[in-house]
């Protein structure tokens, strides 16, 4: 009998993800990392958070380190290497792992990356002038919060980001986006402007290339609150000047269409992703591909966690350019694959697939009273386009059974659907479906949910679900601008462009009045940034066809967004086959009489030559191929009522914040998937659904529920059914119990923020592990700094733990809550009572709560309070609150010493008459 | 004839009626009120009485009409439903046609947060609907409002106000038609700026035949300046002011001058449109600009008032006031 | 439910003058749902009460007492054994609760920590609105089930006032006209002739009789 350990290799984002995932359904690993602590390459990465989250991803990192340091399922390995590999005949390897051997039924490898080294562009004066850093150097300066200028040991008031340092750039061999540069210098620029308010920032790029929820917001706060500057250039040389030891950048200016130069104090190297250097001996080892850039190379670009070697698997950035949300997916992804595998080979042995009952990790919480429910495995997937069939399938793999309601009288969606899915979809037994339907009512909570579904005729269905898979997708609309223009037969939509017939495809019937026989087509993809990605790789594809048809092809757009692996190549080649790219400052104009003609003002033509207006550029087409705007569903608003889910940016399903990403909402048991959370490319909806699927069977597919963390409970005595507790619960976990006439918890779907306990105007509300009489006894007459546990506290730990500074903070009372938002009132005001002359509440930073909003709600608390103080003659600045991100001991100490220092200006709250 | 009102009498005759409007002074002293009462002696057939504006405490309405009386001037005396219950609102009813008082206006009246007393209890025991109700009842039932029987009516010539600049627009008419069924004998409009919205207004009011069972006085305010307009647009409640009439009064050389112009402009167009009964000016503190008005929209002299209403002022009036 | 507002600190601070042993009694109906006088405010105020006194160098004992509901004998009883040490009880109920506490302990110098306000709603969690005045002679059938009594400023029954403009009250912008919304709720049922017909003079003896009101069931006494 073979093994059923696993063995992840590498202990950065990606593999710490697949572990922990993996140990919760119920598989042992064994996490092998060469370094000697685990946390790979974000380990030393800062928090960018500046008054607000500014959704850098780091503090996941700080929450899996202690997840899979603390999880007895998960076997850790430092300063082990990989040194061989055997398959087994019955599946499965023999490692060699530091000398030791060790069987295993599967491989993660999760071996990361390496930045680009930046000695590889000499120009840019790498490791030559001081004044030149990587962001690498600049990530470990903003760690521990601190002056910038100490630890750089010189001054920044200009500072100069360089983008695509060993991205894009085939000179050094690295024709690919590494995908995270861009928005790690936005988040990078705000923190040093934040910590140095009189920094100039600039940023040198190429094109911007957005990812997250919601980049354009980023960008557009980053320019509009921070004054960072875009320049559309790439700087040909770094120069030291005069005595001052600044740099000159010199660059090409697209305004003035001359090169200039520009002093700075600081230029960062925005450095790129480059592949891990024994990523070609393990690929070896294992007989794995490469692409040609150095990755490892997926089977099928479709499932980029399979390999081609059986029982090996791929998670995070050793398969190419992910950011640190993608990475801690990927991890889910491939603990999917593996266990999609196990279960297969199982299968064919007869042998039931074996997830052990559902838990939810992924979050830390405190250990509460354990408790196994019996829970539906069905899964309800609302949306029966593609992510919504790929979900079903792949629960249906997973032994659950999914339901999809679709409102349109077939499934298929936008883009059709694969003939193989709509018939698997049509012969699974563990796949029923409902169309023509929608869901009218859901009641229960996760493992119990009871959905009402109205059919044609008013025919009522009830369904009882464990989960809700929500992919429902989004409405595509041709931007405002060409809405009028879509009547016409010589304009048409990006996606609706398979659909409709290639128009080059038939080029001899054209006129042909231009070179080569073909037409001119104009491709505008006047896109958001955070719909850009989504988008390109058409538009792209739709380029190289109409160039292969021998036309002449335009694509106008703001930013060429390329960060989709194989589309700078893509880029790439439609460029060498003629095609013209425009990227427009201003909105393109459109004639449309008896024939199109589009007006674009193109930045790179100074003085054009023959046109009216310099730059202008007239180009008469024949087609006009008009990338869609995304927008949320006409129903998205009245489904999230339904649901009780939150709707985020743009009106799209989800809120922006980094501990819900991928596919969760802020209803356990619910996941929004593909179009519906915003707009995503094919193959991100159909990612998205097998994450969503797996995290629903893991939760519910054995069809037991274990609880073992820390909920929140209401004593029926004490409740007077005010409701506060059920309007607040930022996770919609607590309902009515009409037979005890009081409030519920559902346990399954509280996550433990304790938010609920200190809004109870009636006290009948207490937190396991964290009530309320445990915080009143830790209060003493110190003065007392209430930490978040997933923030804070981390940063607290570190302060008081390092050298000579952790003395200051000696003598402050550190008392842990699982989130700000379980900080009340009364204990802030008992904390007084006890003799504290000054209090603190340290909590994440806004939109970055990992239970969505109890910071926020703490930070209203904390204003209660002080105006409170203010009632009875005690000075209100005795109470504060600060956000401080888990790595920013530096800015802990700052907000302790702070508050000690009101306490030490103030003196006690004793014996003194007011006025 | 209802009452023995010279506004009644000048109505019946199918004159074109003209009212004034005084604002008693937050004093004692009656001089005030003959001083201000002398710019509308031969220039207006009655004049309104203000019961405590803007819940400003001023000389009381009942008192001030009396010495209107005195004056030989024939005093419209508003009543509001702030400050009295309907115990109150009777005596003083009887008591005011006791002193030669014969036309009441009968008004919700302003919240008292606006004036100078907010922290006061206010009333409203009645609204205005049922206070009309109350006053018709007293004169052609002879009843009190308890249904008690009332020996001497009070014989009201009975006013209301009404506001076609007030909203749900179409619901205004339907409320002036429950006042003209309450009892209303006249109604004295909120000032007219808008002209055109007066006219919808008034379209409303013929499609309900109401023009034919109850007199309107249209409200006009002469104003001195642009500020003054901004104001009324910007402060008071319900009140429609058109940018244009604040931009032309911005430019005029003369402010005072202009605002006399729109005046009597706005008079012009109102006395076309079928079923306005009169106009009711109401200077604001600026009475002496009542006869100017008057004089310019060509509406002097007054009918002379017939010697039946004197004759009755000289045997049962206390025309003396005494 | 009945909406109160704690009292400002100086208030409540200024009836306590000379007391150095005081009882903050809450309520866990009424108050407690308006988060006036629950538990939760109970702690709230006896801290505050705790800090005011340390300010000023003095000492002060506070007990910490909630009730079911203080408008009730059986309930208020449970406040026996211990309201005798007490120099003051500072009632979080609302003015029924306060008067029933003075009412069962006849020594008892019982204070009221809140403003009773009003019979109402939350309009949204943190904010109550007024819905009901309670006259005793209940019109909402005939004003589409909204109450011009509570809701208009002037209570009017033949509304709106000339001061109605945009669908708010004149007295400030942050309040609705009720005759615009019974308007537009009556237009929406088609009933728009409920609003033709006079309305007439309200009978306020159900509302303000001599002394207090009184709801009698026979059939229910023991």
């Amino acid at each position: 009998m073979q093994s059923s350990r696993v063995v992840v290799v590498g202990a950065g984002v990606a593999g710490m993800s697949t572990a922990r995932s993996l140990a919760a359904a119920g598989a042992r690993v064994t996490l092998i990392e060469a370094r000697e602590r685990v946390g790979g390459m974000a380990a030393d990465y800062a928090c960018k958070g500046t008054d607000r989250c500014n959704k850098c991803n780091v503090c996941l990192v700080h929450d899996l380190v202690r997840d899979v340091t603390s999880r007895p399922a998960i076997e850790v390995m430092t300063g082990c290497r990989l040194d061989g590999a055997q398959a087994l005949p019955a599946g499965g390897y023999r490692l060699r792992v530091g000398g030791r051997e060790a069987d295993c039924s599967a491989v993660v490898l999760a071996t990361g990356f390496e930045p680009f080294d930046a000695s590889g562009r000499p120009e840019l004066g790498y490791g030559v002038h001081p004044a030149v850093i990587t962001a690498l150097d600049l990530e470990r300066a903003l760690r521990d919060g601190g002056a910038l200028e100490e630890k750089l040991g010189r001054p920044v008031a200009s500072v100069a980001f360089v983008q695509c340092v060993g991205s894009r750039d085939l000179r050094c061999g690295r024709g690919y986006c590494s995908r995270v540069c861009c928005m790690y210098s936005l988040r990078m620029a705000r923190a040093v402007r934040h910590r140095n308010p009189s920094a100039e920032v600039t940023v040198f790029y190429m094109d911007f290339q957005g990812a997250g929820k919601d980049p354009g917001d980023l960008r557009r706060k980053a320019e509009a609150e921070d004054g960072v500057r875009f320049i559309r250039a790439r700087p040909s040389e770094v120069a030291p000047v005069g005595d001052d030891g600044r740099a000159m950048v010199w660059f090409e200016d697209p305004d003035a269409g001359a090169c200039r130069l520009a002093a700075f104090d600081l230029v960062v190297l925005a450095v790129g992703i480059a592949p891990d250097r024994d990523a070609r001996a393990l690929a070896d080892m294992f007989g794995l591909g490469v692409d040609e850039f150095g990755f490892f190379a997926p089977a099928d670009r479709a499932d980029a966690a399979v390999t081609r070697a059986p029982g090996v698997f791929i998670a995070g950035a050793c398969g190419g350019p992910r950011d640190i949300a993608e990475s801690v997916a990927d991890g889910e992804r491939a603990a999917l694959a593996v266990l999609r595998e196990q279960a297969a080979r199982r299968a064919r042995e007869r042998a039931a697939l074996s997830l052990s009952a559902g838990t939810w990790p992924g979050r830390r919480v405190l250990p509460g009273k354990p408790e196994t429910m019996e829970v539906s495995s069905t899964v309800l997937v609302l949306g029966g386009g593609v992510a919504g069939m790929e979900a079903a399938r792949m629960l249906s793999d997973l032994g659950c059974r999914a339901v999809i309601v679709e409102e349109g009288p077939y499934l298929g969606g936008q883009a059709g659907g694969a003939s193989s899915l709509l018939a698997r979809m049509d012969e699974d037994a563990s796949v029923d479906v409902l169309v023509s339907s929608r869901l009218a009512r859901l009641g229960g909570q996760v493992g119990s949910f009871e959905a009402t579904c109205e059919g044609p005729g008013g025919l009522v269905s009830e369904v009882s679900a464990g989960a809700v898979i929500v992919a429902t997708g989004c409405r595509r609309e041709l931007p405002e601008a060409t809405r009028e223009l879509a009547s016409r037969d010589d304009v048409v939509g990006l996606s609706a462009l398979e659909e409709m017939g290639l128009p080059w495809a038939g080029g001899e019937e054209n006129d042909g009045d231009c070179a080569g026989g073909g037409g001119r087509a104009v491709i505008w993809v006047g896109v958001r940034p955070d719909t850009a990605r989504a988008v390109f790789h058409q538009a792209l594809c739709a380029a190289l066809s109409a160039l292969a048809a021998g036309w002449e092809v335009y694509v106008l757009a703001p930013e060429v967004a390329v960060p989709e692996p194989g589309d700078e190549r893509l880029y790439l080649e439609a460029r060498g086959a003629g095609a013209v790219f425009v990227k427009y400052r201003e909105e393109p104009q459109v004639e449309a009489g008896a024939a199109l003609r589009v007006i674009v003002m193109d930045p790179s033509l100074g003085g054009g030559a023959g046109d009216d207006v310099p730059g202008a550029l007239a180009i008469d087409a024949d087609v006009l191929v008009v990338s869609e705007e995304a927008y949320p569903q006409s129903g998205t608003s009245h489904l999230a009522t339904v649901l009780q889910v939150n709707a985020g940016p743009a009106g799209f399903f989800q809120d922006d914040n980094v501990n819900f990403l991928p596919v969760l909402t802020n209803r356990r048991g619910i996941f929004a998937v593909g179009g519906c959370r915003g707009a995503a490319a094919l193959s991100d909806a159909i990612f998205d659904a097998h994450v969503a699927a797996y995290l629903a069977a893991r939760l519910v597919g054995t069809g037991r529920l274990h609880v073992d963390w820390a909920t929140a409970r209401v004593d029926p005595k004490k409740c007077a059914l005010c409701l506060t507790c059920i309007r607040t619960c930022p996770h919609r976990a607590i309902d009515v119990d009409g037979e005890a006439r009081a409030a519920k918890v559902s346990r399954a779907a509280c996550w433990g923020c304790g938010t609920c306990a200190s809004e109870c105007p009636g006290k009948a509300i207490c937190l396991e592990s964290c009530t309320d009489d445990e915080i009143l006894a830790q209060v003493t007459p110190a003065v007392t700094a209430f930490c978040c546990d997933h923030s804070a506290l981390i940063a607290a730990r570190t302060a008081m733990a390092s050298g000579p500074s952790g003395v200051a903070a000696a003598g402050l009372n550190v008392i842990p809550v699982p989130c700000s938002g379980k900080v009340d009132v009364i204990h802030l005001l008992k904390a007084f009572e006890q003799g504290a002359a000054a209090v603190m509440v340290a909590g994440c930073f806004d939109e970055g709560c990992h239970f969505l909003s109890g910071n926020r709600r703490a930070h209203l608390r904390v204003g209660e309070v002080a105006s409170l103080l203010r009632t009875v003659g005690i000075e209100p600045e005795r109470v504060r609150f600060y956000h401080i991100g888990p790595d920013m001991s530096a800015a802990f100490l700052k907000a302790a010493e702070e508050t000690m220092q009101v306490a030490r200006e103030l003196g006690a709250v004793t014996g003194r008459r007011a006025g | 004839m209802k009452s023995r009102s010279n506004l009644e009498w000048v109505l019946s005759q199918g004159r074109f009626a003209l009212t004034g409007e005084l604002g008693p002074p937050q004093s004692a002293s009656a001089d005030v009120i003959r001083k201000k009462a002398e710019h509308y002696k031969g220039c207006v057939d009655a004049v309104n009485i203000t019961d405590n504006q803007t819940a400003i405490v001023r000389m009381s309405s009942i008192a001030s009409a009396a010495i209107l009386v005195g004056l030989g001037l024939d005093p419209i005396m508003q009543m509001t439903c702030r400050d009295r219950n309907r115990i109150a609102m009777q005596s003083d009813i009887l008591g005011a046609y006791a002193l030669g008082v014969n036309n009441i206006l009968c008004l919700t009246g302003d919240h008292q947060s606006f004036g100078n007393h907010p922290t006061s209890k206010n009333v409203y025991d009645l609204d205005s609907v049922q206070l009309i109700h109350m006053v018709r009842t007293m004169r052609d039932e002879k009843r009190f409002l308890s249904g008690d029987e009332l020996k001497a009516e009070p014989r009201m010539f009975i006013g209301a106000a009404e506001n076609p600049f007030a909203d749900p627009f179409e619901y205004r008419v339907v409320r002036l038609a429950k006042k003209v069924a309450a009892g209303a004998d006249f109604i004295q409009t909120q000032a007219v700026f808008d002209v055109a919205r007066f006219s919808r207004w008034m379209g409303m009011v013929r499609d309900r035949g109401l023009h034919e069972r109850v007199r309107i006085l249209a409200g006009v305010i002469p104003v001195k300046s642009a500020r003054a307009l901004e104001y009324m647009k910007n402060e008071v409640p319900g009140m429609s002011v058109p940018d244009e009439l604040i931009r032309r009064m911005e430019k005029a050389d003369d402010p005072k001058e202009e605002g006399v112009r729109i005046a009597v402009e706005t008079i012009e167009q109102l006395r076309e449109a079928p079923g306005v009964a009169g106009i009711h000016l109401m200077p604001m503190m600026w009475e002496a600009i009542a006869p100017v008005v008057a004089e310019r929209a060509g509406l002097l002299p007054r009918p002379a008032p017939p010697a039946a209403q004197e004759a009755w002022h000289a045997s049962e009036g206390p025309s003396t006031g005494a | 439910m009945i909406v109160a507002e704690r009292k400002s600190l100086d208030e409540i601070l200024a009836m306590l003058q000379g007391c150095s042993r005081v009882l903050v009694a809450g309520c866990g109906t009424c108050v407690t749902v308006c988060m006036a006088g629950g538990e939760k405010e109970v702690g709230v105020l006896a801290s505050l009460l705790r800090l005011a006194a340390r300010r000023d160098g003095r000492t002060v004992e506070v007990g910490e007492a909630t009730v079911e509901r203080q408008c009730e004998w059986e309930f208020v009883d449970r406040l026996a054994p211990v309201i005798g040490g007490y120099d003051a009880v500072l009632s979080m109920g609302c003015g029924a609760g306060v008067q029933t506490i003075a009412q069962r302990f006849g020594g008892a110098r019982v204070l009221p920590a809140v403003n009773t306000k009003f019979i109402g709603i939350p309009e949204k969690q943190g904010m109550w609105v007024e819905m009901c005045l309670g006259c005793g002679d209940c019109i909402l059938d005939r004003t589409g089930g909204i109450c011009p009594v509570a809701r208009c400023s002037k209570s009017l029954l033949n509304g709106p006032c000339g001061g109605s403009q945009g669908g708010k009250c004149e007295v400030s912008q942050d309040i609705t006209c009720a005759w615009q919304l019974i308007y537009d709720r009556l237009a929406a049922l088609g009933r728009l002739d409920l609003l033709e017909k006079e309305f007439a003079p309200k009978d306020w003896s159900k509302n303000r009789d001599g002394g207090p009101r009184r709801v009698t069931r026979e059939a229910i006494m023991l």
